[in-house]
This record gives C-alpha cells, sequence and structure tokens, in this order.
C-alpha cells in the first residue's frame, strides 16, 4: 500500500457514495398524513356552515357537561362516582388541579367558545357574503352567547382565547353584546332557522340580563319571546361519538352509574321521574352511593335537552317583576304539574323559595340551578351546605363554594393572568 | 408505498449486486486449519470466531477447539482469533493453493475487554479497543445457562449499568420499560431503538383495554435465538444512527451458522416450572350498617352484631383468585455448516401461566439464519424469523373491572348468605367469574427478515449492505359477555365486543463502503474511513371496530351487534441519513475518530434543515505503549483511556408540526353530518431534540487480569427538547403544540467490576456486578410554567418529580395539619442509584451456582391502592380502625377530622384536600432484589454418552425474584410496578400484581 493509491480509492468511494445518494432521492420523504385535517385545506369561506354547526355542537357537548357537573355541585344529584375529581363537586370543593374540571367543564366549554368565535371573526373577511344576514353568524353568536352565559354563572372568573381575566359582570355584558348581534342578524336574515335562533337569544339574553341585575332589560327581552317557543338541543345514540353527541345525563346514568337523584327531588313530580332500586337493573359506580335512584328525565342516549323556552321567558320576567308575579307564576306551574295550590308563607322570601323551587323542578337538569343559586344562594334549597358532613365516608366536609375556580391548566398558561 | 423505497434503493442493490457479480476471476486458494486453547489451562475453546484478515471469511471453533478455513487465498494470511473473556491472537501463516497450512492459538484471558468486535455503533466492524464511546456487550448464551428469564427484556435485566429495566407488573406476557442513561424527553419516547442483526424493528408497547398494562413487541423475541445484545448507550455511542437515536440502541444478534465447521449440532431444551404470586392481598374492612345488623339481614358477617362492630373481608383470598401459574418451554434448534456455508435453525413453542385467572402468554417462533461464502471476497447472511404470541391479559390496575380492583375495593357489607350480588367483590353483580368471564388478548404475527452482504473486492475496501423489514400483525380483543344480572355498565351487559387491527412495516436499507489504508514507517497508521446512507420507512396503520348488543355470546361478530362503530389510523415516517466516519490509527492503541450523520426525516417541520450530528472520539490503550512496565505493569495489567463527544436526536410524532383540525361530527337533525373543531395550532419550525454526550472512561485490567473494571463518566445534555407547549384551554385547541424549547441533563458514572475471585481446577468463585448514578434534571423549561398535576416538571428537579403540597407542621392538640401553599418536589421518578452483583460458583468445572441481586435507590412510588382505601373508598382498618394508626400519623394521612374544619390547611389560610397532600402515599421505593438464583449441572460426559448421538447435556433449576427488601416506609408489595405501564412519567401502584416468584427446571441436551 501507497500513499499514491489514497485519492484514487477515495475517488472511488466517493463516487460510490454519490451513486448512492443519486439512487436514495427523488421524493422519498414525502408521506401522507391522514390521521389529521391540515387545517390549509379547509376554507373558512366555503366550509363556513361545517365549522359553524361544529362549533354549535361543541356548546352542546359541553352544556351537557356543564349540567352534570353543576347539578353535582347544587344537590340536583349526587356523586354516584368513585373519581375523588368529581366527587369535589359533590362536596363544593373544587380544586384549581382538578383533572376533571378543567377536562370536562373548563376546556368544553372553552373549545366551543373558540369554535364560535373563529366562525364569528368571518364577519371581518371580505370574502364572507351577505354578513349582516349570515346564518352562521347567527349561530356563532348565539353560542357564543350562551358560553359567556354558563361561564359566568358557573365560573367565579372567566376568560376567552387566552385573554385577561373576566369578572361576572364583564361576562354577562359579553354575553348579551353576542345576543345582541344574534338577534339583529337573524332578525335581518328572516329564515325559519334565523328566527328561531333569534328567539333563543332573546331568552339567553333574558337571562344575562337578569343575572347581571339588568331587570327591565330581562323583562323586556323574556317578554319577546313568542308563546309556546322552545329550542332544544337533540341527540344521537351514536356509540363511535357518544361523549360528543349523546345525551350527557343519561350517558353517566347508564354507562358509568355517575348520577343518582337526591332525596331532595324524589317528591313524586311528574316533572321529575326516577326509579327506585328495584325498579331498575342498574347499578351505581360507587356503592358507597346509598340506594341508586335513576332520572328518568332523560332515558335515552337520544334524549333532547331544552335549551331555551317561552317557559323559561316567563320565569326570568316573574322573578325580575318581583313576589306577585312569582306568586303568580307558582301557582301556575304547581296546577300545571297537577300538586295542590301553595299554601306557605307570602313573604318575599318565602315565595322566593317555593318559586326557585317550582323553577328547579320544571327544569330538572337543565342546568338552571348554578346560576339562580348565585343570584339567590338564601333561596336555593338542596344545596349541599358548608362545613356538614360529605355523605360518603372517608371525604372531607363539604366546602363553601358558590362558583368554580379557573383551572390551574389555565392559570398557568396564559400569559394575560397574572 | 414499498415502491418508493425500493425504488430509492434500486441504486443502492444495484451497487452490491455489482460487486458481487464482479468476483468473475476465481483466485487459487488452501485451507487453514488450527486448534484453538486457553493458554492457562490448556482447554479447547469453541465458539472462538476465526478471520482472515483482509478478506470476508470468518469461522467459529467447534467444540474440541478445532477450526477450518476452507477458501483462504493463496499467499500469507494473516489470521486473527477472538473470543469473549479473551486477549485476541493474530499470526501469519502461508497459504498454498490446494493445501492445508495449520496454525494454532493459546489465548490469554482477559477481564478487560478490548478485543471484542462489536457490530452496533460502528461504522464497518471494530474492535473494542478503538472505540472511543462505550457499547457493551450481553453474552446471552452464557447467561441462559443458569437464567430464569423468559423474554428479552429479563435477560437484558440489572446486566448492564444504566440500562434500567422496570417490570411493571406480574401480569406474564406485559411489558418492561427500559430506559438507559436516564430520560431525556418529555414528550417522545425514552425507549431505546431496537434492531434485531441490522435490521430496525417495530419496537413498542401496545395498550391491551385491561387496565394500565401493555404488551411489548421484544416479549415475542425467543430468548434461546440471540447469541448476543449490544447497547449503544447514548449519543456519544449512537451518532451514526442519527435523529431518532438519542435513547440509546439495542442491537440482538441471533444465533449464526458456522460456515467451514463441517458439523451438524442439534439442540433441544425443556423448561417447566411455576410461579407463585408470594403475596397475601390486604382485608377489607367496614362497620357494620343498621340493616346489615337486622336479624332480617342476608349479611352474614353483620347480622346480629352490633354499628360498631368492624368486619372484615378478603374476597380475592376468599374465592381463591390466585393459582400457581406455570412455565412450559420447549426450544430445538439446529445449526452447522460446510464448505462456504452456514445455518442455524431454531423453533420453539413456550407458554407461561400467569397466577391470575384469564392471564396466559404464549410464544412460537422459527428462526433461520443462513450464511453463505461463495468466496474469500463475499459473505451473504440471510435471515428469516417468524413469531407468534397469544397474550390473554387480566382485567386489573386503573380499572373497576379488574380482579385487583374488585378485590381490593369491594366491602364487607355487599356479603350475601346466598353469594349473590357483589357479595364482597366492587360492583354491583361483579364477583370473581363476571371478571374472568370479560376476554382481553392480542394476538400477534411478526415477520423479520433481512439479508446482510460484505463485499471485500480488496484487502482496504468493504461494502457492506443490509437490506431487511420487519412485519407485524396484531390481532386485539376485548369482550364482555352478555349476562342477565348487570355485572358490567350499561351497554356492556348486552355484550360488547371490541376488535382492533394494527399492521405495521418497517423497512431497513443500511449501506455502507468502508476503506483501510496503512502507511507511515512499519505501516503504524492505518486510516479507516466510511461512508454509508440509511434509510429507514415505517407505515403504521390501525383499525377498530366495536359491537355492542348481541343475541347470544358464541355470535360475537361485529357484524352480528346491534351497534357498531369504528375507527382508524395511519402513520408513516421516512428517515433518510448520510454517514460519513474517518478514524485514524496509529499501532493499534491511539485512535481518534470523527464522523458525522446528515439526517433528514419526513416529520421535521417544513421549515427545517437536515439535522447534522457530528462525532468526535479518541481511546489510548496506553498499557501497550513502551513505557508501561515494571511494578505498574504487573498490578495493572491492561489500561485503556477514553473519551468521546457525540450527538443524536429524537424525532417528532408523524404529522406534529402541522397545523390542524380533529374531525368532530355534529348532528343535522336526526344524523350525524361531518364537522371539524381545532386541533393543533403546529409548527413549522419544529425539529428533533437533539442529544450531546460527553463520555469518558477508564477500562483497567488488575492483578494479572483477575479483575476488570470498567469506569464510565456521561454527561448527556439534550436541547432543542420538544415540549408541547402547554397553551390555556381557552384556546380551544385539542392538542398543545410541539415546540423546541428547554433542556434536559443526565449525568452519572457507570462502574462494571469483574473478577475471578478464586479460582482452581475444582473450584472458581467470579464476580460480576456493576453500579450506576444518575443525575438527571430538567435544566430549562423555555419559558413555560411548570405542568403536570402529581408528576411535576420542573425547572431544576427530575423529570417527572413527584409533587405534593408538603406538610409543614402538625398540631396534635388542635389536628391541624398546615400545608405548602404551592406543589413541591416530594420525590424522584427514576432512581438515582441502581447496582447489581452477581456471584458465580462452579465446582468440578460442572455445577455452577449463579445468585443475582439487584438494587434501585433513592426514588418514590406513589401507593395509590393505599391512597383509595384509607381516603377515597375506604376499605382499610388503617383508617376505619383508630387504634390501628396512632393520632400523628392518621392526621398526617388523612387530616383534620373536627367537623367543619378542612382537612388540610395551607400556610396562606386556604383549605386543600388529601387529593394534594399525599405526603404520606409517596413512599420510598428503595429495594434490594435477590433477583435470580441459579443452578446449572453439566452432566459428565460418562453419562451423556449413555445416550447414543448426545454430545452434552445440562440440568439446571432457576429462580426469579427469590426475595425482596424494600423501605421501611413503604407499605406496597412489590415498589417496582407501574399501573400505567403505557406511561413515560408515572410509577403508581394501582392495584397492579406484583411480580411473582417463578422457579424453571432446564433441561437441555445437544446431539
Amino acid at each position: 500500500m501507497t500513499y499514491t493509491n489514497i485519492p484514487r480509492k477515495a475517488a472511488r468511494v466517493l463516487a460510490t457514495a454519490a451513486l448512492t445518494s443519486v439512487a436514495a432521492c427523488s421524493g422519498f420523504l414525502e408521506v401522507e398524513s391522514p390521521n389529521v385535517i391540515d387545517a390549509a385545506a379547509v376554507n373558512p369561506i366555503t366550509d363556513a356552515v361545517t365549522l359553524a354547526n361544529s362549533a354549535q355542537q361543541s356548546f352542546q357537548s359541553a352544556l351537557g357537561w356543564s349540567i352534570m357537573y353543576g347539578a353535582w355541585f347544587t344537590g340536583e344529584a349526587i356523586v354516584a362516582e368513585t373519581f375523588p375529581t368529581r366527587n369535589e363537586f359533590g362536596r363544593r370543593d373544587v380544586t384549581t388541579a382538578n383533572g376533571s374540571h378543567n377536562g370536562e367543564v373548563w376546556f368544553p366549554l372553552s373549545q366551543s367558545m373558540a369554535g364560535n368565535h373563529l366562525v364569528a371573526e368571518l364577519a371581518l373577511n371580505p370574502a364572507l357574503p351577505t354578513p349582516d344576514t349570515n346564518i352562521n353568524l347567527v349561530r356563532a353568536h348565539t353560542w357564543l352567547g350562551y358560553g359567556f352565559v354558563r361561564m359566568a354563572e358557573s365560573f367565579c372568573e372567566g376568560t376567552v382565547y387566552g385573554g385577561p381575566l373576566l369578572n361576572t359582570n364583564a361576562m354577562l355584558d359579553s354575553a348579551i353584546a353576542n345576543f345582541t348581534v344574534a338577534i339583529t342578524k337573524a332578525t335581518a336574515n328572516g329564515t325559519a332557522t334565523a328566527t328561531t335562533l333569534g328567539n333563543v337569544s332573546r331568552v339567553g339574553r333574558a337571562r344575562a340580563n337578569l343575572q347581571r341585575g339588568n331587570t327591565a332589560a330581562a323583562i323586556a327581552d323574556a317578554t319577546a319571546v313568542p308563546a309556546g317557543f322552545s329550542f332544544s338541543f337533540n341527540h344521537l345514540d351514536d356509540p363511535g361519538n357518544r361523549t360528543r353527541l349523546s345525551n350527557r345525563m343519561w350517558q353517566f346514568t347508564f354507562d358509568r352509574g355517575s348520577i343518582s337523584v337526591p332525596a331532595s327531588y324524589q317528591v313524586s313530580d311528574p316533572r321529575v321521574t326516577y326509579l327506585l332500586p328495584g325498579q331498575h337493573s342498574l347499578a351505581a359506580q360507587d356503592p358507597n352511593s346509598g340506594p341508586f335512584v335513576v332520572q328518568q328525565k332523560y332515558p335515552a342516549f337520544t334524549s333532547p335537552i331544552r335549551v331555551a323556552s317561552k317557559l323559561e321567558a316567563d320565569y326570568i320576567a316573574a322573578e325580575a317583576q318581583g313576589t306577585a308575579a312569582q306568586l303568580s307564576l307558582v301557582g301556575t306551574r304547581r296546577t300545571a304539574a297537577g300538586r295542590p295550590a301553595y299554601a306557605g308563607a307570602t313573604d318575599a322570601a318565602s315565595v322566593l323559595s317555593e318559586f326557585m323551587r317550582q323553577k328547579h323542578l320544571d327544569f330538572y337538569l337543565e342546568g338552571q340551578r348554578l346560576g339562580d343559586f348565585r343570584r339567590n344562594t338564601a333561596a336555593v334549597t338542596g344545596v349541599p351546605v358548608a362545613g356538614a358532613a360529605y355523605f360518603k365516608p372517608g371525604f372531607a366536609p363539604i366546602g363553601n363554594q358558590t362558583c368554580y375556580p379557573l383551572p390551574l391548566a389555565e392559570t398557568d398558561n396564559n400569559d394575560n393572568i397574572p | 408505498m414499498f415502491r418508493r423505497l425500493a425504488q430509492a434503493c434500486v441504486g443502492v442493490v444495484l451497487l452490491a449486486t455489482a460487486g458481487v457479480t464482479a468476483l468473475g476471476a476465481q483466485v487459487a486458494t488452501g485451507v487453514i486449519t488450527g486448534k484453538v486453547t486457553d493458554r492457562g489451562t490448556g482447554r479447547p475453546l469453541a465458539e472462538a470466531r476465526v478471520i482472515v484478515v483482509g478478506t470476508a471469511i470468518a469461522v467459529f471453533s467447534n467444540a474440541q477447539g478445532e477450526y477450518r478455513i476452507t477458501q483462504a487465498p493463496a499467499g500469507p494470511a494473516n489470521v486473527t482469533i477472538y473470543k469473549i473473556g479473551y486477549q485476541s491472537s493474530t499470526d501469519t501463516v502461508r497459504v498454498t493453493a490446494g493445501q492445508t497450512s495449520t496454525v494454532n492459538f493459546a489465548l490469554n484471558v482477559s477481564r478487560v475487554q478490548l478485543s471484542d468486535v462489536v457490530v452496533t455503533g460502528t461504522a464497518g466492524n471494530q474492535e473494542r479497543r478503538a472505540q472511543a464511546a462505550v457499547v457493551t456487550s450481553v453474552d446471552v448464551s452464557d447467561i441462559a445457562k443458569s437464567s430464569p428469564a423468559q423474554s428479552f427484556s429479563q435477560l437484558l435485566q440489572s446486566r448492564v449499568p444504566s440500562v434500567s429495566v422496570n417490570s411493571a407488573s406480574g401480569t406474564a406476557g406485559t411489558s418492561r420499560r427500559i430506559n438507559i442513561r436516564g430520560a431525556a424527553s418529555v414528550n417522545l419516547s425514552n425507549q431505546p431503538l431496537i434492531f434485531i442483526d441490522g435490521i430496525r424493528v417495530n419496537e413498542g408497547q401496545p395498550g391491551l383495554g385491561a387496565g394500565g398494562q401493555s404488551a411489548d413487541r421484544l416479549n415475542n423475541i425467543n430468548p434461546d435465538d440471540i447469541e448476543s445484545i449490544e447497547v449503544v448507550k447514548g449519543p456519544a455511542a449512537a451518532t451514526l444512527y442519527g435523529a431518532d437515536a438519542s435513547a440509546g440502541v439495542i442491537q440482538i444478534i441471533t444465533k449464526s451458522g458456522r460456515a467451514g465447521a463441517q458439523r451438524f449440532n442439534q439442540s433441544i431444551t425443556l423448561e417447566a416450572g411455576t410461579s407463585d404470586q408470594n403475596w397475601t392481598p390486604p382485608t377489607n374492612y367496614a362497620f357494620c350498617s343498621a340493616a346489615s345488623i337486622l336479624p332480617t339481614s342476608t349479611n352474614p358477617l353483620c347480622r346480629g352484631q352490633t354499628t360498631t362492630t368492624l368486619v372484615s373481608d378478603n374476597p380475592l383470598v376468599r374465592s381463591g383468585a390466585f393459582r400457581t401459574g406455570s412455565v412450559g418451554n420447549l426450544s430445538y434448534s439446529a445449526n452447522g455448516g460446510g464448505q462456504g456455508y452456514g445455518y442455524f435453525f431454531s423453533v420453539n413453542n413456550d407458554l407461561q401461566n400467569g397466577t391470575l385467572p384469564n392471564n396466559s402468554f404464549g410464544r412460537k417462533g422459527i428462526r433461520t439464519n443462513f450464511n453463505f461464502v461463495p468466496s474469500s471476497k463475499v459473505t451473504v447472511n440471510a435471515s428469516l424469523g417468524v413469531q407468534q404470541s397469544s397474550l390473554n391479559a387480566p382485567q386489573n390496575d386503573n380499572n373497576i373491572y379488574g380482579f385487583l380492583g374488585g378485590g381490593l375495593l369491594g366491602t364487607p357489607l355487599t356479603r350475601t348468605d346466598d353469594n349473590t350480588g357483589a357479595n364482597g367483590w366492587f360492583g354491583a353483580n361483579r364477583q370473581l367469574s363476571a371478571i374472568e368471564a370479560i376476554e382481553t388478548g392480542l394476538f400477534s404475527r411478526g415477520t423479520t427478515a433481512g439479508v446482510t452482504v460484505s463485499f471485500v473486492p480488496n484487502s482496504w475496501l468493504t461494502h457492506k449492505l443490509v437490506v431487511g423489514g420487519d412485519l407485524l400483525f396484531d390481532e386485539a380483543t376485548v369482550f364482555f359477555p352478555k349476562n342477565p344480572i348487570n355485572s358490567y355498565a350499561g351497554l356492556l351487559n348486552t355484550g360488547s365486543n371490541t376488535q382492533s387491527r394494527t399492521s405495521s412495516e418497517r423497512y431497513t436499507v443500511d449501506y455502507q463502503a468502508n476503506a483501510r489504508n496503512q502507511f507511515g514507517a512499519d505501516n503504524q497508521f492505518e486510516l479507516n474511513t466510511t461512508l454509508g446512507l440509511q434509510m429507514i420507512q415505517t407505515r403504521s396503520e390501525f383499525v377498530s371496530a366495536t359491537g355492542t348488543g348481541f343475541v347470544v355470546n358464541s355470535n360475537n361478530v361485529i357484524s352480528a351487534a346491534s351497534q357498531t362503530s369504528a375507527t382508524g389510523q395511519l402513520t408513516e415516517v421516512r428517515q433518510r441519513g448520510w454517514i460519513a466516519q474517518s478514524q485514524l490509527g496509529q499501532l493499534n492503541r491511539r485512535f481518534l475518530t470523527v464522523g458525522v450523520r446528515v439526517d433528514e426525516f419526513s416529520v421535521f417541520g417544513s421549515q427545517v434543515d437536515p439535522a447534522i450530528l457530528p462525532k468526535i472520539g479518541g481511546s489510548w490503550v496506553i498499557s501497550e505503549e513502551g513505557f508501561w512496565g515494571g511494578f505498574l505493569a504487573s498490578s495493572v495489567s491492561s489500561l485503556r483511556a477514553r473519551a468521546a463527544y457525540g450527538t443524536t436526536g429524537r424525532a417528532p410524532g408523524a404529522g406534529a408540526a402541522l397545523t390542524t383540525l380533529a374531525a368532530a361530527p355534529s348532528i343535522a337533525g336526526t344524523t350525524n353530518e361531518a364537522g371539524a373543531v381545532p386541533a393543533n395550532p403546529g409548527n413549522a419550525d419544529l425539529k428533533p431534540e437533539r442529544g450531546t454526550e460527553v463520555e469518558v472512561g477508564f477500562d483497567i485490567g488488575l492483578f494479572n487480569e483477575r479483575v476488570g473494571l470498567e469506569l464510565t463518566y456521561f454527561d448527556k445534555t439534550t436541547n432543542d427538547l420538544i415540549l408541547s407547549r402547554p397553551l390555556p384551554p381557552s384556546l380551544g385547541f385539542t392538542q398543545n403544540p410541539q415546540v423546541n424549547i428547554g433542556g434536559v441533563r443526565n449525568a452519572g458514572f457507570e462502574v462494571t467490576v469483574n473478577a475471578s475471585v478464586f479460582e482452581s481446577q475444582n473450584v472458581a468463585l467470579d464476580l460480576r456486578g456493576g453500579f450506576a448514578t444518575l443525575k438527571n434534571e430538567l435544566t430549562d423549561l423555555g419559558g413555560i410554567n411548570a405542568f403536570g398535576t402529581l408528576n411535576r416538571f420542573t425547572e431544576g428537579a427530575q423529570l417527572g418529580s413527584w409533587v405534593s403540597k408538603r406538610i409543614r407542621n402538625i398540631d396534635e392538640t388542635t389536628g391541624i395539619v398546615t400545608v405548602a401553599d404551592t406543589f413541591e418536589v416530594a420525590g424522584n421518578l427514576f432512581p438515582t442509584f441502581e447496582g447489581t452483583m452477581t456471584a458465580t460458583l462452579t465446582l468440578f468445572r460442572q455445577l455452577r451456582i449463579n445468585a443475582q441481586f439487584d438494587t434501585k435507590q433513592d426514588f418514590s412510588v406513589y401507593n395509590l391502592t393505599d391512597f383509595f382505601r384509607e381516603t377515597q373508598l375506604v376499605r382499610s382498618n388503617a383508617r376505619l380502625d383508630t387504634t390501628v394508626l396512632a393520632r400523628r400519623e392518621r392526621l398526617q394521612r388523612f387530616g383534620n377530622p373536627t367537623p367543619g374544619q378542612p382537612a388540610f390547611r395551607q400556610e396562606n389560610g386556604a383549605s386543600t384536600t388529601v387529593n394534594e397532600v399525599r405526603d404520606h402515599y409517596l413512599q420510598p421505593g428503595d429495594f434490594v432484589r435477590f433477583r435470580e438464583l441459579g443452578v446449572n449441572w453439566d452432566v459428565p460426559t460418562r453419562f451423556v454418552s449413555l445416550l447414543p448421538g448426545a454430545q452434552t447435556a445440562s440440568i439446571g433449576l432457576a429462580v426469579q425474584n427469590v426475595a425482596l427488601w424494600t423501605h421501611k416506609d413503604f407499605t406496597g408489595a412489590d415498589p417496582e410496578v407501574i399501573s400505567a405501564a403505557g406511561a413515560q412519567f408515572s410509577r403508581d401502584d394501582f392495584l397492579t400484581q406484583p411480580n411473582p416468584r417463578t422457579t424453571v427446571l432446564r433441561f437441555n441436551l445437544t446431539f
């Protein structure tokens, strides 16, 4: 071997490598990714209907979670569940690190807000046709309004889109603003769908105004809702998309045995139907939960959930109008339910308490109680009592929360929250 | 899809083919024979590797130490002998065409392995002396004689310092976690890449739908097929494996035929054994309820008692849930060779039955390796392995349908006279038979095939091409039978069958051209240059369907169900890496190596350039220098210093760089329609994590090679750490984007000791051991906040450190327990010290007794089982019987019992719960385990010869998990178990089966 051989050898090795290089090129690194939707492949204008319906569905799914957790928090249902994180709701002692709280209450609501916000922002896109009457914008603002209402009623403080903290009034003001846009565009649109969404927004705005303390505005909106109006979310029995498309209350009654009707609602009222042990074959997930009483308001995965109605508007108007109107509606509702006339005290507090009671029977598991509890704390009965022992052994006593804290996942990662 | 890879590789194949066909001219050849012996004892040495330098020829010595090379080119030839545990030896012989030349070798024992040839992490075969970074070899054929190991991972357990193998549960056939030199990544896998004979295989641990346990692809490998294992620990050695190798590389080298051996050997091994759970599950307690004490009560425990009566029940023991498991393995192999060829063939049929009902793991396989030496310039090695495994897994872990869940969370209050209902188990009608009726299985078939062609056109140039693929097909089943008593939940009671199919294809093309040049005075310098290309393509497809609602359980195909749903995924990843390395050696004792790999990946962001991964290292065999002598040489017989620097990476997952939406249907009237929600904001700049490692060390032989020491310090830093930047949920994305921020450091010492304590004609005592330390630290989070609620990622702490709002003060008078305001680090997830020691006593050269101990220290385990039984579903007498624990201990565990008072009070006055104050349940996991005890007797020849044709026979008895010593504050059953085996940063024990004691009797016969 000599030094003179080295360049020739090196040349041969390099030539080999060069040939190999050429052979190994030609698009080898191009792959397909069918698992995901490349955002660039979606046209926000032509696909606006899909995006708007998806965002509406996100709110529908969030609403299901919100109703269930709110029911546990306010004593509308008991937690027949082993998850410590869910029992925190039953104990009104929700911690910021609670994974269920973040994953099943806060995130679904946030996702629906962000999705509807994305659609609402299409109004800024000059390519969007008829922005003043666009049904997708009507839909997005309607559910944005409801998203803010749910946030304001449930959370002590809120935030949207990674923004700063919002207090309750700010959230309610945002709800009112979005409902106003929805009503305006719905009126201009004039189609049946738009009209329905407009009335949903009127009920929603009345609810937000009531919570905000704007009684006159609440009454005005409530009375503008046409008689007999009712809007419900339909559900599907789709085993592949149970969490997104099915009735949450039945899912967590039937599949998991998590929701049990508390004694305070076992009052033989036709508005709250249930089955006692022996009348059904289901089991509570946690045998420590006592008798498993199965709610029958939503007896199937397909059971619809009422979102807005003239009945709710009537309750809003009556509450805003005062004791006499409340007493009148109490009478109407008891009669309608086949119950004897109200014979209790007629002072304002007593009437309001009975008024709330009737409302909560009428709207059992519809997500009304938490907002009512925050607005009329003393008048709402059956809420777990602070300091009392939890009904399951081994747990700490009931806490004194009246609303949920923002999860750690939000406060840790939102740069706009100090 | 494979077409593209095939097209791209055509050139590579053509190159090699051209080389092979260029053999044309035949050269005159002769025969070299000889014998290899131990210089000290004169014993013949079998399985010594004999090569003719500068050719492709390699043969092995037989049981008599004899070798025969039939195609040696005429002329002077350098013959080199390699044998593990001995110094290599080279001699020159003149080969005359058509004649036989003889050269014998007497090898010196060496405890310091400088002469071994390693094939992993190097460009071209290399002696260990030239390697700047450690590549550890495990001689499996030696271990297998006295180890009860039933899987590849068990073979690796406690054999190599810094290779941490953790058995996630005692369930037969489930996974083990392997971490090499700590965990370097938060979001990406910390499991090493696995190659079999140069072909990258589908590693991974698929979930089973049976709770927290996973299956393990590595379990499909028949340990009897493995010749050796090479472990590349970190970036310093793994650079040539590219941008996905920062967690290390494990190469499995299977047994092969013996070209030129002129022999045919067969081996049959029978194993039979048992496994014993060796654990009594804790008992459940409850105070009798008012209803249960009535005369009409059907509860036999409480009837007639008072409500202050504490009753107990242990449904797992009462029902005899645990059984004696079994092991039954049968393997047959044949190997041999003739002139210019060698072959190995094996077939195995193994079955383990676990200690719980429904648990079994069966494995069948065929492997054939064929090597062909058409001339002194070409060798062709072809291998084909076909494996089939069937795992039946019991429901367990974080699982209300599980055996341990049912047994440890049930209450005595549900006991009934007629044994109906819950009867002490958890769940309404979910007794042992109902849990047992759930079928969970994974049937897996895999094929690994590869061809390696080495072409040595002349003495200085070698081409090596490896082409192969690993094909995998899984069938998973989770079946809840229809039942009339509602044992399960919801529609599961109508019968539910989930069938999942996974197919995965992984192809490897690896080409290297290696040129050697000797120059300088007396050819004292050697320049060893390698150029190469490696391409790996992986395509995985997953389809799953669930059917719910059957008429009868026997007709449970999906199409027979009243409701069906399905899901599917497809991912594809391609990697291409260019390799260049040059090594300059002087006098075969001073080496300097520089190299680089340039990697491209389909998963990199669109804006990312190829990853350039350099390496540099040096090795110096000091003891072979002229100045080494006298007293120094007599006490330190060999000494090598080495230092290396290298970089590798870890590539993100498929599609991680894209901005995506997720399919999410919506309801239109009474049907669903397609929809989408924001999924991932994406990151066009996403690139691989970059692992950089500095490794320095010494290999030392002491006292005339009676003691071998290997000392290594490593310092590995991962930069461009891929983290899922946690977005505030209010942004509405379902996924957090992956970003390259932050860093992780892993550093530690590794010490290996290999000593011959005593050796005489009839008695020998060897000690082999080692330890490794680990400092794992998240050095930089790139500005994002600490995240994680139980296993938290905090700058300055270990990855995934346990956290708790730690107890500051316990006031036994008032009951007030004061805790920290925020989560604080409360324990390590990864042991900072792991050690092992194996003692081997050999008597009369026939009886070998092997004992292995290992330890892991300074880490914590979350005893979630106790947490649940004491604070959530209260079943433990430690909570219910107030006399069991002292008041202070009760306050620490459960908080303030005073009504109206918070359980725990933060220093800032806020209240918190036991869910955030876990001090007691984060328990020290430190343990010492008597891991293995093995006795092997090589039956004397005079007895073996009684069997016609028999050559050797051995009988062995081995016990695994002989004894366990844990920290006094650890209250669980086994600190090694991990309930969520698939989670990288978890070490919970939640209703997980501890590792059983396994005893195996082995009989081996060669003939």
